[in-house]
This record gives structure tokens, C-alpha cells and sequence, in this order.
């Protein structure tokens, strides 16, 4: 039997945040989303208090990343994800305001897995997050290693 | 030869016997030649020093007299040249000339004359010492002086003083640099505010996404209260505030409508603010275009609209431009698509491009037979986010706001000629050719239309 997936969702905007989990749990999304409003935070959660990323061997892990954090750029974490050999495997959804193509790019080449851009139209909004909800809800994650 | 009045000896060489028509035209020759002598060396202007062969000056004109601050009994026969000039100028000329022409030069008056010795025509700038020891920057000429055989005999240095134009040069140069600096801060300044654009841009959007999120998640609650109102109201048998209860519902509705209606022009004014701010980042590429077909292009993605309010639109022939093509069709595509926007109801339409050509410029006309712009409007037109006339038609002010923005960072300039319920013409004076002149100029696309 293998373990629900978590999902880190680093995001500042509280208000985001809730839009967001309520759009995912109304595709029915049940799994558990631990909600990281900065960097810092994500980083500790992520990596684990030796930085290593260990922490979270054996956990099926999805990160939804914001990339306008108030102490670092997300792209930064998104960076270190990929780079980190217990981490990089892990499915990494950029989910952020920003829609300018270069930076869609940077995160691609950095190996972001799915990039999307939340519109300011709810329409639009719960219906991208209630897609992803059910992408997650079949989706096979590998455990951190 | 000579002495220090400028007067000069001249040996005649015509024949004894020779006929008085020969000689007549002899003597006249020599009194031309003679009156050119003296006018050069009575010259005050320019000083005109010549040499021996070995450099030693013979004669020193009242122009040089008057330069230099000696007079021509104090140097002749007494100094060469290289006496009066800058002895580290002759040093770092006698270096170059060795290097440049692989042999050996002193740093003397050899200095000075080595090229004109091998016929080489030279003129070049030196720092002459006046009597007193004060300089002065001098523009010299200098020449071989011949003998029949061709033999150097001497040579002959006029000069002028230099030291108007070393200034104005000298001021031009500080101006440069003014106008660098001042080029560098303002492009800096733009880049400010660019990314500054950007960045609050984004940051306004984050709320953005609240409000329209809560708004419409209120929405949906809305309904579902109203409706457990409704059944609450079933349930205790009343029906006597129905009434009431629905113009509740209306209210809130509209409320909500008008937050939903709000936060959407916002998102697409910030939309706007980051598409320009994004533009104005390009740089831009110019290449030779040929406008007509530009035009024609356009054209054919304004047909359907065209056709829909029965416009009928012409080019004419369009001189060639060398420009940013992108840049071009943004800005054509905007006039042709107000032209059409912005016609009267009931008159068929006619739109004409035109164009004019002269001293490097062209005025490309777009004319139309539309609604016109009222004369308070004319400007206001072009700053971001203002409209003119009945609001009947969407939009949120941008089109011309772009198009200025792009026209002057395109070094050109954009206008409007327009009466009321006639038509209006809108003309683009553009550089026939466009030169990028730094690379990160941008002229001030966003923060100019924010001011």
C-alpha cells in the first residue's frame, strides 16, 4: 500500500492559499496540504533542519510553488528542489501570478514539472486549480529517496 | 634672400635682347609676385616662417612676430623652429614618425619638416612657446622649398593659432559627456521604472485574485443563504417579507457585480501597465520595409470589421521605410483600427493612408471620415487611459497611449488634425531611416504616460 501523497503548498498569500485548497479539496483532493507562507519555511520543511532533504524520505511529496515570496524568489527553491538528489524526482507545480514568458521558461529550464498562472477571473481560477485537483487525484508520485 | 621687412630680392631671368613685350610681361608677373609676397608676409593672421636647409629661420613675418612675440631680427638667422615649440611634442612626434615611417628621426627640427623633406604633404597641430613662455596650440602647414635641380633649400612653416577652436573643442567635448551622462541616468531612470512597473504590477494582481475569489465565492453563498432564507421562511409559514428579502438579494447581487465589474477593468489596466512596460524593454531591430505591403497586411486583419460598418479603406503607394517592423505594424494596426472603430453611424466609411516624403523624414497620413476628436481632446487622446467622445465603443485607453510611446522611441513624432462630425487625420513623421543609438535608450514608454 503505498502512502498518500503531502502536499507543500508555498504560498504567501493567505488568502491564495485558502482559494487554492478550497478549489483542490472541491475536486476532491483529500490529501494533506501543509501550507508554507515564506521561503524560509519552505525551505525548512523541504530539506529538513539538516538541510539535506532526507526529512522526508519514504513521502510521496507535491510542491505547489509561488515564485513571489516575500524573502526569497521561488525560483530559488524551485533551484535547490532539482538539484537535491532525494528531492528532484518530486513533482514541482509553479503556480504564480507572473505570466511573463521568460521567466516561464527559466522555470521549465530549471525542471519545473507543470507551470500555471493563476488568473485574476475566479472562473478561470477554480477551474485551473480544480484541474490540477484532479491531475493530483490520479497522479503516481515517487517517494523521496 | 630676404630681410625682416618682408621685402624679398628676386633674380629675373629674361634674356637680354629679348623683345619689350616679353619683358613688359615679365615685369608684370614680377609685380604680381611681388605683391602676393608682401601680402603674405605682412599677414597678421597667419605666421609664415621660413627656413634653411638645416632649419635656422630666415624669415619670420609679422604674423608670426605677432604670435609668437619675438620680433624677426631676435630669431633670424639665430634658432630654428623647433626652438619655439613643445620639446615633449617634438619627442613623442619624432618617436611616431620613426615608427611610423621605419627610420630614425631627432627629436628636433628634423622632427618637424621629415615628412615635407620627402614630399610628403604635411599638416599637423603643435604647441608653440611665445617669447614670454606662455603656449599656444598652432595648426602648421609645412612645405619643402625647391631649387630648379629640386634640391631642398629650405622650408616654409605657416601656421595658425589654433586656440578658438581648442576651446570650442575642448567645450564641445564637455558637452558630450554632459549629454552621455545625462543619456545614461535617464536610461537608467527607465529602467527604474520599468522594472518598478512591473514588479507593482504584479504585486497589485495578487489582491486582485483575492478580491475577485471571495467576491465570487460570495456569490455562490449568497445564493445558497437566500435560498435557506426562503426555506426557513417556508418552514415557520411566513410569506410576509418576501418582498423585502428580494431586494435584499438584489442589492447584494449588484454589489457584487460591481466588485466582480471593477476588479476585472483593474486586471486589465495592470495588464496593460505590464504589456508596456514589457515593450518598452524590446529592443527594437530596424530593417527596410516596404509599408505599403505593411499596410496592405494590416488590412487584412481589419477586413471583417471593415466590412461589418461598410468602410472601405485605400493605400496608396508608401515610400519604403528602414525601421522596427513590430513597432510599425503595432502602431498602424492601432490608427486603422480606431479609424474603423470610430466612424459615424449611417455614413459609409472611407479611410485612405497617405504618405509624404522629404529631408530624410516621412509623414505617413492615416485619414478618415469618422467621428472626429473635439479640439480639448486632441491631446488628451494620447495619455494613457483617457477617451474621447461618447463612450459607446470598448476600450480602456491604451491604443494611442502605445502608439505615441512607440512612435517616439522610434524617433519620430505623432499628431492629429480632426473636425468634429468630419473626419480626423492622424499623422506619423517617422526618420526614413531608424538608428539605434545606445543599446538600452527606451524612451520612457511607461513613465512618460504616467506623469
Amino acid at each position: 500500500m503505498t502512502q498518500p501523497i503531502t502536499i507543500a503548498m508555498v504560498e504567501d498569500d493567505e488568502g491564495h492559499a485558502r482559494l487554492i485548497e478550497k478549489n483542490l479539496r472541491r475536486a476532491g483532493v483529500h490529501n494533506e496540504i501543509v501550507p508554507l507562507a515564506d521561503g524560509a519555511s519552505a525551505i525548512a520543511f523541504l530539506f529538513g533542519s539538516d538541510g539535506s532533504g532526507l526529512a522526508n524520505k519514504g513521502r510521496p511529496l507535491l510542491v505547489l510553488l509561488d515564485l513571489n515570496l516575500p524573502d526569497m524568489s521561488g525560483i530559488n527553491i524551485l533551484k535547490r528542489l532539482k538539484e537535491n538528489e532525494h528531492l528532484r524526482a518530486s513533482p514541482v507545480v509553479v503556480l504564480t501570478t507572473t505570466d511573463d514568458k521568460s521567466e516561464i521558461q527559466r522555470c521549465y529550464d530549471l525542471g519545473c514539472n507543470v507551470y500555471i498562472t493563476k488568473p485574476v477571473n475566479y472562473e478561470k481560477f477554480a477551474n485551473a486549480i480544480q484541474q490540477l485537483g484532479m491531475f493530483v487525484y490520479v497522479m503516481q508520485v515517487p517517494e523521496v529517496v | 634672400m630676404t630681410n625682416g621687412n618682408g621685402e624679398t630680392k628676386t633674380r629675373i631671368g629674361v634674356s637680354e635682347g629679348a623683345d619689350n613685350i616679353a619683358r613688359q610681361q615679365a615685369e608684370e608677373a614680377l609685380l604680381k609676385a611681388g605683391a602676393l609676397q608682401r601680402a603674405i608676409f605682412n599677414s597678421a593672421n597667419f605666421s609664415s616662417i621660413a627656413t634653411d636647409a638645416k632649419g635656422v629661420i630666415q624669415i619670420f613675418n609679422v604674423g608670426a612676430e605677432r604670435m609668437l612675440g619675438y620680433a624677426a631680427a631676435e630669431v633670424m638667422n639665430k634658432i630654428t623652429p623647433a626652438d619655439i615649440s613643445d620639446p615633449q611634442e617634438l619627442i613623442a612626434r619624432a618617436k611616431a614618425l620613426s615608427t611610423e615611417l621605419a627610420t630614425p628621426i631627432t627629436p628636433g627640427f628634423e622632427a618637424l619638416v621629415f615628412k615635407a623633406s620627402r614630399g610628403i604633404e604635411d599638416i599637423y597641430e603643435l604647441t608653440y612657446i611665445r617669447k614670454d613662455g606662455t603656449r599656444f596650440p598652432a595648426v602648421v602647414s609645412v612645405t619643402a622649398l625647391r631649387d630648379a635641380q629640386e634640391a631642398i633649400i629650405g622650408y616654409l612653416l605657416i601656421g595658425t593659432d589654433n586656440t578658438a577652436r581648442k576651446l570650442v573643442e575642448a567645450e564641445q567635448k564637455k558637452l558630450d559627456q554632459r549629454l552621455r551622462d545625462q543619456t545614461a541616468l535617464l536610461s537608467e531612470a527607465n529602467e527604474e521604472i520599468q522594472r518598478f512597473v512591473y514588479i507593482v504590477s504584479h504585486d497589485l494582481r495578487s489582491p486582485l485574485v483575492n478580491i475577485m475569489g471571495f467576491a465570487s465565492e460570495l456569490d455562490v453563498w449568497r445564493k445558497q443563504i437566500f435560498e435557506r432564507l426562503a426555506a426557513l421562511r417556508a418552514q415557520v409559514g411566513g410569506e410576509q417579507d418576501g418582498e423585502s428579502d428580494e431586494a435584499l438579494r438584489s442589492d447584494v447581487e449588484e454589489a457584487l457585480s460591481f466588485i466582480k465589474s471593477s476588479v476585472a477593468k483593474m486586471d486589465r489596466l495592470i495588464g496593460a501597465l505590464l504589456k508596456l512596460s514589457r515593450e518598452g524593454q524590446r529592443q527594437f531591430q530596424p530593417q527596410f520595409i516596404d509599408m505599403s505591403q505593411l499596410l496592405r497586411s494590416t488590412l487584412e486583419a481589419l477586413a471583417h470589421q471593415a466590412q461589418d460598418v461598410n468602410a472601405k479603406i485605400s493605400i496608396g503607394e508608401l515610400p519604403t521605410i528602414t525601421s522596427d517592423r513590430l513597432a510599425l505594424e503595432q502602431v498602424f494596426s492601432n490608427l486603422m483600427d480606431n479609424a474603423v472603430k470610430y466612424l459615424r453611424a449611417g455614413v459609409s466609411g472611407s479611410i485612405e493612408v497617405r504618405a509624404t516624403e522629404s529631408d530624410g523624414a516621412i509623414t505617413y497620413e492615416v485619414h478618415d471620415n469618422g467621428r472626429g476628436i473635439d479640439a480639448k481632446d486632441r491631446e488628451r487622446i494620447f495619455d494613457l487611459f483617457r477617451r474621447s467622445g461618447i463612450q459607446d465603443r470598448p476600450g480602456d485607453g491604451i491604443g494611442l497611449a502605445h502608439t505615441r510611446a512607440l512612435v517616439r522611441r522610434l524617433g519620430g513624432s505623432i499628431n492629429v488634425e480632426s473636425e468634429p462630425d468630419r473626419g480626423s487625420v492622424f499623422k506619423v513623421t517617422l526618420p526614413k531611416i531608424f538608428k539605434v543609438t545606445l543599446p538600452k535608450t527606451g524612451l520612457l514608454p511607461v513613465s512618460e504616460m504616467m506623469e
